[in-house]
């Protein structure tokens, strides 16, 4: 697409955060992700597309290593966060998901008070020395993540308690309590109202100007909402990948277009 | 309009062909209303060319009736690659075919007026040959929608080249009138405007094949359309 | 229009919505009838459990109450305490036979007193309990300054005035019965008139130590409370955090494999193994090879131990299964670590169904009978157990002893033994309900 754009959408200025370079995984003999190779740019978001079953959450799940947890998943290729392998064998899981932190799809607030769901990130890395730089990071977060205003006088309440927009607004301020530096999300809005949806999606957007943000979306009017570039996962392979708008208006490849189309392809 | 890629709703498939049934009717009225003018122009036919005048209301419903649906397709469905672009050229589409008809009504006028004045010649002719030649282009140009033939719609925007020629040769005949005998001059302004108008309803099919390619490939035309109307350029 | 609809079938008569066809109602009844099954089993267990309890109460709660001797007592000074030293080791040193011959004397001298006349004095006498001289001794003991005056006591009576109070003795039995005579009922219909016997609340049942064949008014529970005391407190420390942290290593860390399939299995078939095998491998491993002393509470803690883990294994693994996975993956998710994840967020989500199949466990050890036999627990003991080491006995272990004794006295103590045992396990529920219930208030 040409770049003589009025409204501000820089893309292709920002330097390339994810790199993944021909990615293979393997729940035991089944072949999830074929030869996936993607660069996710910096403070961006990048939206994952595609029909169920067709690897972009498990993709997802191998950017911060969350399918360690399953003991038959086997990943193939390289995985380089600002260049670094992420898959070395020095690299600690843990660590690594401090940097790159995560939303699920269900909104999953730890049944906990909203202060210790947002600082318990915080605490057990040990990032604050004392109890009023906690209460900083809590109460940034939570303005972050644009729940400040609907919690501040209930810190103390369940986070359990709230809506289920608020409970995922709630796991977005612990996600970047932890200060990542890229922010997986998986389905965010899948349990969520529209304006709870709008909401997250505002976020997001904000968001973008500090992390850079990777979303998986069942809903193409999402990703066409808040991404700035799409990736199509078809079968475990990509299918395509590029600027959001040229996804969404004249996708390259026909099983791009029957897709986003609705078609039956 | 190909269908042998369906969409998993078929409500939404009955959708976009109901408004590009809507296009087809537009254009078949147009059409007739070019020629039929052209007719009237020619045979001095008052009363045809006041049926071409009335006509065009119809025209302009239809139109009405394609933005309604298109805007309703947009609401409801969201369409996105394809089914985005077709609802976008049916838009586009339809205005051109309602400045058409505008057109092609304003051309009944002039015939109407002209019926009362002595003849150009045989200028009339040539304007029919010309009308002729567009409705032509015209029908190429929503043939080549309805196929999504790129091929077509290309063809369609070199040939605007000839109408545009036709005009100029128009142009200077009326030019000839005009300088032999000002009385012509009312009579010449009117075809003149006639011809004037006909070479936008070329301009107009040539921006529908254009719409065609978009739909097919996704990109406009890079290169420039290819124009032979050098009355407006710099003095010869 | 016609009424013959497209397909050329017959005239179809719309079904009202106000008239149940006949495969509705069937299913109706269907319903009702499963309903009403549901009912009737409810109502048959909740009859039996009702008749259960009306028959241990009925047959239980009068062990609660104990005929009681009350009548003023000289303590003479020339038979308790010779020397007039008041010197405690040498109060010690009189013996019960003393004690015995100054409540007699007290006694015929209230009956006396009552204007009561007797036929034999052994009539009368023979109505002490032969716990009482002892119980008089501890008063004495106890306050030696009694020494010298005459004090208002309250001892025992012989277990048949309380079985004639209680309906058990009648004439008809004291007839054939050696330890009373009908004459001697007639002589304690008098007492009770002039207020020397009565049924007073039983102390001594629920605190006292057990005694001998011949004394079911002086046995008690004190020490099978104690044994199983010492034994609840000894298997919850023992068996609940081997048994979580068993639980968690299977669960959360440990690789699924051949091997923790096979210890899986076995946990399981450790559930189902009858509890007399435990109480078998009880006395070979921790009394014949370990050398713990025999009929101690802490090898039988041990045993029911043994015994518990399964079933808090299995009620672990499952509860740490049933916290969503989603609370694992946000905890994973924002950086925790395996160990951290567990303790800090599945760990007390788990708690409740934890405290409640430790609860169940417990439960099931408090009633378990057969191993505690196998490991000597059924003696005789007579001194409250200091520590978990010095031999003890259990609550249903003396309602099993209790009941297999001869005298009709001690099923009215082992019926009373039940209740203690009933009233223990509510306890220890209530405890465990409200510990749950601050679990779950903490979110």
């Amino acid at each position: 697409m040409n770049d003589m754009r009025i409204v501000e959408r820089t893309v292709d200025t920002h330097d390339v955060k994810i790199d993944a370079k021909d990615v293979n995984v393997h729940y035991g003999t089944s072949h999830a992700l074929k030869g996936v190779s993607v660069a996710i740019p910096d403070k961006t978001v990048t939206a994952f597309i595609g029909p169920s079953g067709c690897g972009k959450s498990t993709f997802l799940r191998c950017l911060n290593r969350m399918n360690d947890t399953i003991a038959s998943c086997r990943v193939d290729g390289l995985i380089a966060l600002d260049g670094e392998d992420i898959y070395d064998r020095r690299v600690d899981p843990v660590q690594l998901r401090a940097k790159v932190g995560m939303v699920f799809q269900k909104p999953n607030p730890f049944p906990k008070s909203i202060y210790d769901n947002v600082s318990y990130g915080p605490k057990i890395h040990g990032l604050t020395r004392n109890k009023a730089e906690l209460d900083e990071i809590v109460e940034s977060c939570l303005k972050k993540a644009a729940l400040w205003n609907e919690v501040k006088d209930r810190l103390h309440s369940p986070g359990t308690g709230l809506s289920g927009g608020q409970q995922q607004r709630l796991c977005i301020a612990r996600a970047i309590a932890t200060s990542p530096e890229v922010l997986l999300m998986d389905e965010p809005c899948s349990a969520l109202d529209p304006i709870a949806t709008a909401q997250v999606e505002e976020l997001i957007d904000e968001l973008r100007s500090s992390f850079s943000v990777v979303i998986v979306t069942h809903s193409m009017q999402q990703a066409a909402r808040v991404s700035q570039r799409t990736a199509f996962f078809h079968l475990g392979n990509l299918v395509e990948y590029g600027e959001t708008g040229q996804i969404f208006t004249s996708p390259q490849d026909p099983r791009t277009e029957s897709y986003i189309s609705g078609r039956i392809g | 309009m190909t269908n042998d890629n369906p969409h998993i709703a078929s409500a939404f498939d009955r959708d976009l062909e109901a408004v590009q049934a809507l296009i087809m009717k537009m254009g078949g009225l147009v059409e007739t209303a070019l020629l039929d003018a052209a007719e009237a122009l020619v045979t001095r036919d008052e009363e045809m060319a006041i049926r071409v005048r009335n006509g065009d209301n119809a025209v302009d419903a239809l139109e009405e009736q394609v933005n309604a649906e298109c805007a309703r397709l947009i609401a409801l469905r969201a369409p996105n690659a394809t089914d985005l672009r077709t609802v976008l050229t049916v838009m586009k589409i339809a205005s051109s075919l309602e400045r058409c008809g505008d057109y092609a009504k304003n051309l009944g006028k002039r015939a109407m007026v002209l019926t009362q004045m002595a003849p150009i010649g045989a200028t009339a002719g040539s304007v029919r040959r010309m009308a002729k030649a567009v409705q032509l282009l015209l029908k190429d140009a929503l043939d080549a929608y309805i196929a999504r033939d790129v091929a077509l719609a290309a063809d369609v925007r070199l040939r605007d080249r000839e109408v545009d020629q036709m005009y100029n040769a128009l142009f200077r005949e009326f030019l000839t009138h005009m300088l032999e005998d000002p009385r012509n001059i009312t009579a010449c302004m009117h075809l003149h405007f006639i011809a004037k108008n006909i070479e936008r309803v070329g301009d107009h099919a040539t921006g529908i094949a254009e719409q065609v390619i978009y739909l097919v490939t996704g990109k406009h035309p890079e290169d420039a359309r290819p124009k032979a109307d050098v009355t407006s350029g710099p003095a010869e | 229009m016609t009424d013959i609809s497209a397909n050329g079938a017959a005239p179809q008569v719309r079904s009202s919505i106000l008239v149940q066809d006949v495969k509705m109602r069937r299913r109706n009844a269907a319903e009702t009838r499963f309903k009403s099954y549901g009912l009737i089993a409810i109502a048959i267990s909740l009859a039996i459990l009702a008749l259960m309890l009306f028959t241990i109460f009925r047959d239980g709660i009068s062990s609660f109450r104990q005929a009681q001797l009350t009548f003023p007592v000289e303590l003479s000074a020339g038979i308790l305490d010779p020397n007039g030293a008041r010197n405690p080791a040498d109060l010690a040193k009189v013996t019960t036979v003393g004690y015995g011959r100054v409540l007699d004397v007290a006694l015929l001298k209230a009956l006396a007193d009552k204007g009561i006349a007797l036929d034999d004095p052994k009539q009368a006498t023979a109505l002490i309990s032969k716990a009482a001289p002892a119980q008089l001794r501890n008063i004495v003991l106890a306050n030696p300054a009694q020494i010298g005056r005459t004090i208002e006591v309250e001892v025992l009576a012989l277990g048949r005035v309380d079985g004639y109070f209680k309906g058990r003795v009648t004439r008809e039995t004291a007839e054939r019965d050696p330890q009373i005579k009908p004459v001697q009922l007639d002589l304690i219909d008098k007492m009770r008139g002039a207020g020397l016997v009565a049924l007073h609340f039983n102390w001594n049942f629920i605190f006292g130590t057990d005694a001998s064949e011949q004394r079911p008014e002086a046995a008690g529970l004190g020490i099978a409370l104690i044994g199983s005391a010492y034994m609840m407190l000894l298997v919850v420390v023992l068996s609940l955090p081997i048994g979580v942290a068993a639980s968690i290593y299977l669960e959360e860390f440990a690789p699924k494999n051949r091997w923790t399939d096979l210890i899986e299995v076995n946990i399981s078939n450790l559930a189902e193994v009858p509890s007399i095998v435990f109480g078998i491998l009880g006395l070979a491993i921790f009394i014949n090879f370990a050398q713990f002393p025999m009929s101690s509470s802490l090898v039988g803690a041990l045993v029911l131990t043994l015994m518990t883990l399964p079933t808090i294994i299995i009620a672990t693994r499952a509860s740490l299964r049933a916290v969503p996975p989603s609370i694992r993956d946000a905890a994973l998710g924002v950086g925790a670590s395996k160990m951290q994840t567990v303790f800090h967020h599945v760990l007390p989500l788990a708690m409740p169904g934890i405290l409640t199949g430790t609860i169940l466990g417990l439960a099931t050890a408090l009633g378990e009978t057969a191993p505690l036999l196998l490991i000597g627990m059924v003696a005789f003991v007579t001194n409250y157990s200091a520590t978990p080491l010095d031999p003890a006995t259990a609550l249903p272990v003396q309602v099993y002893s209790w009941a297999s004794r001869a005298d009709p006295a001690f099923i009215e103590r082992s019926n009373g033994a039940i209740i203690v045992l009933l009233a223990f396990l509510v306890v220890m529920n209530v405890v465990a309900i409200l510990l749950r219930r601050r679990f779950e208030t903490r979110w």
